[in-house]
């Protein structure tokens, strides 16, 4: 459910927001909407940590 | 400091980092104009006024997080797409 | 009867260096109309002008340029032209465009309150980027992004539109603007632009009659 939150934000920004940082991770360091998208596309341990921080900032 | 406390403390310092990661696109011969008093800020000036969590700083904070809730709510969206 | 509108236009400092440029193309195209203008240039934007100007002539369009807070606007050096609780009844029958921080937010109701007619303002704070082009000022592409929306508030009401459409034409040019910073062919600080260009357009309001024209 969450995971298409995100999905669907993602789908519609424009393209030139997808570079844009969206967070700021302790050991990775800034991370972009392209790198959010692959790692929660993949249902990686690193994209559950990201969806659960921008869903804490009330970005998705 | 309560668990809820803690946390809404975490929240504001990511959200600090991330304003100031955002403003580092920002080129040095680009400078902002922001109201009241007539001022004018280069990245470097907002970013400290970001940590500081000053007026000025959390204006930005506001805007900056403000475009990212309404692009989250579809009002960017709406905006480009039924307004053109 | 020939229309009459007041401009203040300070310049004192980089920003209102910015706006004195570019309000000089809202002077330029009312005057090519044969619409009469009253300017308030540099210091002469001040208050007793400006309150001498618009009690004698009564100018039916306003516009201020200068700094603000939600309970005035400023002229040349910083110095309060209208005070909500002082002098707003001074915009009684007019319709008002402010360029500055904040008015909207209770000047500007406070003024309709005392019987403006209109007044199209900023909630919030009103900021644009540019490239400290003292000199050129009109030649800044990327202030230009920001002061063409607002100077398009004016040009619709010198144009006869009425004050919803003004403001609204005003707020699709900002859209027009963001879209073309949103694609693909923009830089990348471009996102960046577009976010204080939506804060402007999402705190510009129009207050009182919608329906009235210059």
């Amino acid at each position: 459910m969450d995971k298409a939150r995100f999905l669907k934000v993602y789908a519609n920004l424009p393209i030139n927001l997808r570079n844009e940082v969206i967070l700021v991770l302790e050991n990775y360091g800034p991370i972009t909407w392209n790198v959010a998208f692959v790692e929660i596309d993949n249902n990686t341990q690193l994209g559950k940590i990201i969806l659960e921080k921008l869903i804490n900032l009330k970005i998705v | 400091m309560t668990g809820e406390d803690k946390k809404n403390n975490t929240i504001e310092k990511e959200i600090q980092e991330l304003v100031k990661a955002r403003l580092s696109v920002m080129p040095d011969n680009v400078f902002i104009s922001i109201g009241a008093n007539g001022e004018t800020y280069t990245r470097d000036e907002l970013i400290e006024h970001v940590n500081k969590k000053d007026d000025i700083g959390k204006l930005i904070i506001d805007i900056d997080m403000g475009f990212l809730r309404a692009l989250k709510e579809g009002e960017i969206y709406e905006q480009i797409v039924f307004n053109n | 009867m020939n229309k009459l509108f007041l401009i203040t236009r300070p310049n004192y400092e980089i920003t209102t260096r910015y706006l004195f440029a570019w309000s000089g193309i809202i002077v330029d195209t009312a005057k090519a109309k044969g619409i009469n203008v009253v300017e308030l240039r540099k210091d002469k934007a001040n208050r007793k002008e400006f309150e001498s100007r618009l009690t004698k002539l009564k100018p039916r369009l306003v516009i201020i340029n200068g700094h603000g807070s939600d309970t005035c606007v400023t002229g040349h050096d910083g110095e309060v032209l209208v005070e909500a609780g002082q002098n707003e009844d001074i915009l009684c029958s007019k319709i008002v465009y402010s360029l500055s921080c904040n008015s909207a937010s209770c000047l500007g109701a406070e003024s309709v309150k005392a019987g403006a007619l209109c007044y199209i303002g900023y909630k919030t704070k009103f900021t644009f980027f540019h490239q400290n082009k003292i000199t050129h000022p009109l030649d800044d592409n990327i202030a230009k992004l920001f002061l063409d929306p607002s100077n398009q508030v004016a040009l619709s009401l010198l144009k006869g539109n009425r004050t919803q459409d003004a403001n609204r034409k005003s707020k699709e040019l900002s859209m027009k603007n963001i879209r073309k910073l949103l694609s693909s062919a923009s830089s990348k600080e471009s996102a960046l632009y577009a976010k204080f260009l939506w804060s402007n357009m999402h705190n510009q309001v129009c207050y009182g009659d919608q329906e009235v024209c210059f």
